[in-house]
C-alpha cells in the first residue's frame, strides 16, 4: 500500500515536472513569436505591433503592409510549418521505431523538391491555376505521390518497418537523381531557383498559404492525439504491442498516410526545410520522455520553436538582408541538441 | 653568296614568324602566345556569340567547333538568327551541359581547337580549374579567359580587345572599344558633376526569383553607382547578390526601382510570371508585363512605383559587351534631366547596325509609365 502510494507520488511529481516543461515551451514559443515579429529593418516596436494587430488603421499604410503582408504571415508560417514537421517527425520516428527517421526519410521532401524543380524548369501553364500556385501545387502533388507510393509499398510488403525505411530511402535517392538530371538540362537561373527552393525560405508566403498549412495541421492533429496511447504502447516494443492485440501494420499505414499529407503541405510552400522534423522530436523526447501524451505536444512545440527562432535569426543576423531559414534551422538545432545529449549523459 | 641569300631568307622568314605570333595577356593575367589567328576554337557559353559578332561581324561562328552550352539557352531568338544566317552553326558540338562540372575535357580535345575561350567565372570552366587547364595545355590547346560578368565595367573593353587579338580582328575590336569608351566617358564625366545620388533598388529576375533577390556589388550591381545612383542592397549585403523582404523595400523606399527582365515574348504570351523584354516585345506589352508584376500592395506602396520610376532592363545585358546600353538606361532613369539626350533603345539599334548585324527588333528597356 505504502509502495503504491510512493509510486503514485513519484509519477505525479514527474508528470507535474513534464507538464511544467510543456508550459515552459509554450511561453518560450510566445516569446519567440514576439521576437520574430519585432525583427526587420522597419522601426516597428512591440507596442506598435500589438496596436497594429488590434487596430490596423492606427498604422501608416506602409507599416500596415509591413505588419500584415510581411511580418505576420512569415512569423506565423514558421509556427505552422515547424509544428507540422515536429508532429510528422515524432510520429514517423515512433511508427518506424527509428531515431533517424523523419518525414524526409519517407521521400516526401525529396519528391516535393523534384516537383518544384519540374515546375521551375518546365514552368508549365496549368488551366485554372494561377501562375504563382503552379510551383507549390507541383511540389505538393509529388510529395503526396511519394506518400502514396510508400503507403502502397507498406500494404504490399506487409508493413515491415525496415523495408518501409529502405523503400523511403530508395525513393529519396531516385527523386534526388531525377532532380539532378533536371538541373543538368536547366538554365543557370533555373538551377539557382531550385537551390533557393531546396534551402527553404519563409518570406514568400502570404495568408492563403498560412491558412492551408494550419488547416491541414488542425485536421490531422486530432487523429494523432487519438493515437497517443497506442503510440506509447508501440514504443514499449512492437512484439508486446502485437501481443496486446494491436494491429501494428494497420496503425503504421494510417500514420504514414497522415504524416505524408502533413509533411507534403508543410514543405510545398516554403521549400525543403529539413532537420526540424528530425531534431524537434528528439529534443522533445529528451525533455519529456516517451509518453506520447506529452511527447506529441512537446514535439509540436519544439518544431515550432526551432523554426520560429530560425525565422527571427534569418532577419536579425544581417539587418536588411535575409539569410535563408533552412541554413539556420541546423545552426540553431544542433547546439540545443548537443547540449541536451551532453546533459543526458551527465544524468545517466 | 648562296649562304648569304639563305641567311637573308631565313631572317626574313623568322621575323615574319615573329610578327605572326600573337601575344595575349588574358583577363586572368595569364600570358598566351598564339602562332596565328585562331582557326578552330571552342567557347563556354553560347551567349558569347554576341561579342564574337562584334569582332567578326561577317561570320561570328566561323571556326567555332564547340560550345559548352548552346546559344539558345540564354537567347533562343539569337540562336534562331544564327542558324538561319549561318546554317553550319547547327553542327557546333556541345562539350558539356549547363555547368562547369558537366564539361567533357575529352570532347574538347577531340574537337581539336587551337584556342578555348572561357569566361573568367561564367557557368563554364573557371580560371581556378587547374586540372582542366593542365589537360588542355598538354593537348596543345591554348586557353584564353575573357570576362563580361564578374567585373564588366573594367573587363568588357579588354575582353573585346583580347577577342580581336585572337582572331586578328584588332580593327573591329578597337572600333567597338572606342564606341564603348566614348559612351562610358560621357556618363562618368556627367555623373562626376552631379551632387545627388538617388537610392536605387536593383532586383534580379523579377517574377522568376522570389522577392526580392538584388544585385548588390556583383555583376550589373556596380552599374548603379557608375550611373550616379546609390545601390541600397550593396549598402547592407556582404556578397554579389542578396535576398531581402518586401519590408526592406518599404522601409528604404528607394527613389528608383529597377529589375532585370529575363522573360521572353513566349513567356509573356503564355502568361508566365517573369517580366519580359527583348525580341518581339513592344513598349506596350513590356509595360503590361512589368505592371502586372508590380500589382501587389507592397510594390504599389513604393514611392518609385507611384511616381512611375519603376523600370525593367533586359537581363541579357548581363555577361554581354552590350552592357554599356544598360549603363545608359540606368543613367537616364536615375538622372533624367542630366541624361535627357541619352536613348538606350537607339544605342541598341546603332550597335546592331554598326557592329553585331543581328536583327534585334524589340524593346530592351522599359519604364512603367511612358514619359
Amino acid at each position: 500500500m505504502q509502495a503504491s502510494a510512493q509510486f503514485d507520488t513519484h509519477y505525479r511529481s514527474i508528470y507535474v515536472k513534464r507538464l511544467s516543461i510543456i508550459i515552459g515551451l509554450c511561453i518560450a514559443l510566445v516569446l519567440s513569436l514576439m521576437l520574430d515579429l519585432t525583427a526587420g529593418p522597419a522601426q516597428l516596436g512591440l507596442a506598435e505591433i500589438i496596436q497594429g494587430i488590434i487596430d490596423p488603421q492606427s498604422l501608416s499604410l506602409r507599416h500596415q503592409i509591413i505588419l500584415w503582408d510581411v511580418r505576420l504571415p512569415d512569423a506565423l508560417i514558421a509556427l505552422a510549418v515547424g509544428a507540422a514537421l515536429g508532429l510528422a517527425g515524432i510520429e514517423t520516428q515512433t511508427i518506424l521505431n527509428n531515431p533517424l527517421a523523419s518525414p524526409f526519410t519517407l521521400g516526401v521532401s525529396a519528391l516535393a523538391t523534384l516537383g518544384a524543380s519540374l515546375a521551375i524548369v518546365v514552368a508549365p501553364v496549368i488551366p485554372f491555376l494561377p501562375n504563382n500556385a503552379v510551383l507549390p501545387a507541383m511540389a505538393l502533388l509529388f510529395a503526396l505521390l511519394g506518400g502514396g507510393l510508400i503507403l502502397a509499398f507498406t500494404k504490399f510488403s506487409g508493413g515491415a518497418r525496415e523495408s518501409v525505411v529502405l523503400f523511403g530511402i530508395a525513393l529519396v535517392f531516385l527523386a534526388n537523381a531525377l532532380t539532378a538530371a533536371l538541373q543538368y538540362v536547366a538554365s543557370a537561373e533555373a538551377v539557382q531557383a531550385i537551390v533557393f527552393w531546396t534551402i527553404g525560405n519563409l518570406t514568400k508566403v502570404g495568408w492563403n498559404e498560412l491558412f492551408i498549412v494550419s488547416f491541414v495541421f488542425v485536421c490531422v492533429l486530432p487523429f494523432s492525439l487519438r493515437h497517443v496511447w497506442l503510440m506509447t504502447l508501440i514504443r514499449g516494443g512492437e512484439a508486446q504491442a502485437k501481443s496486446l492485440g494491436l494491429n501494428v501494420s494497420r496503425l503504421r499505414a494510417l500514420v504514414i498516410f497522415r504524416v505524408s499529407i502533413l509533411a507534403a503541405f508543410a514543405v510545398c510552400f516554403v521549400g525543403a526545410i529539413g532537420f526540424v522534423g528530425l531534431v524537434g522530436p528528439h529534443i522533445a523526447r529528451m525533455l519529456l520522455g516517451e509518453d506520447h501524451r506529452l511527447l506529441v505536444p512537446g514535439s509540436i512545440l519544439c518544431g515550432a520553436l526551432i523554426l520560429s527562432l530560425a525565422s527571427f535569426l534569418s532577419k536579425a543576423l544581417l539587418p536588411g538582408v535575409i539569410i535563408p531559414v533552412g541554413i539556420l534551422t541546423s545552426v540553431i538545432g544542433v547546439p540545443i541538441f548537443l547540449f541536451l545529449i551532453a546533459k543526458q549523459r551527465k544524468v545517466s | 653568296m648562296i649562304t648569304r641569300l639563305v641567311l637573308i631568307l631565313w631572317m626574313s622568314f623568322s621575323s615574319l614568324l615573329a610578327m605572326a605570333q600573337i601575344k595575349i595577356t588574358d583577363i586572368a593575367g595569364r600570358d598566351i602566345v598564339l602562332t596565328q589567328a585562331a582557326q578552330r576554337f571552342v567557347m563556354s557559353e553560347g551567349r558569347y556569340v554576341v561579342p564574337l559578332s562584334i569582332v567578326r561581324p561577317e561570320n561570328p561562328v566561323a571556326g567555332l567547333v564547340g560550345l559548352m552550352s548552346n546559344i539558345g539557352l540564354a537567347n533562343p531568338e539569337l540562336e534562331k538568327q544564327v542558324f538561319s544566317r549561318f546554317p553550319d552553326a547547327r553542327n557546333i558540338a556541345n562539350f558539356g551541359g549547363r555547368a562547369e562540372n558537366s564539361v567533357s575535357v575529352e570532347k574538347i580535345i577531340d574537337l581539336a581547337p587551337d584556342v578555348a575561350i572561357f569566361g573568367l567565372q561564367d557557368h563554364g570552366p573557371g580560371s581556378r580549374n587547374a586540372e582542366l587547364l593542365a589537360q588542355l595545355a598538354a593537348a596543345g590547346i591554348k586557353v584564353v579567359f575573357i570576362d563580361f560578368r564578374m567585373d564588366p565595367l573594367k573587363n568588357t573593353r579588354r575582353s573585346i580587345e583580347i577577342l580581336g587579338q585572337i582572331f586578328s580582328q584588332e580593327e573591329s575590336a578597337r572600333a567597338y572599344v572606342s564606341y564603348y569608351q566614348q559612351k562610358l566617358d560621357k556618363i562618368t564625366d556627367t555623373v562626376a558633376q552631379l551632387d545627388t545620388r538617388p537610392n536605387v533598388f536593383f532586383q534580379a529576375h523579377a517574377g522568376r526569383f522570389d522577392c526580392c533577390v538584388a544585385f548588390a556589388d556583383g555583376m550589373l550591381g556596380p552599374f548603379i553607382e557608375a550611373a550616379g545612383g546609390n545601390n541600397i542592397a550593396d549598402a547592407v549585403a556582404p556578397g554579389p547578390t542578396s535576398t531581402h523582404t518586401e519590408e526592406f523595400l518599404l522601409t528604404q523606399d528607394p527613389d528608383i526601382w529597377i529589375t532585370s527582365a529575363s522573360g521572353t515574348i513566349s513567356d509573356y504570351k503564355a502568361g508566365k510570371k517573369p517580366v519580359a523584354l527583348g525580341f518581339g516585345m513592344t513598349t506596350e506589352t513590356a509595360q503590361i508585363s512589368l505592371a502586372s508584376f508590380l500589382d501587389k500592395p507592397a510594390f504599389q506602396a513604393l514611392t518609385a512605383v507611384k511616381q512611375g520610376r519603376a523600370y525593367a532592363i533586359w537581363h541579357n545585358y548581363y555577361n554581354s559587351p552590350l552592357n554599356i546600353v544598360a549603363l545608359e538606361a540606368f543613367a537616364k532613369w536615375i538622372h533624367p534631366e542630366a541624361f535627357a539626350q541619352l536613348s538606350p533603345e537607339l544605342s541598341m539599334q546603332e550597335i546592331q547596325q554598326k557592329f553585331t548585324q543581328f536583327d534585334i527588333k524589340g524593346i530592351y528597356s522599359v519604364a512603367l509609365k511612358s514619359e
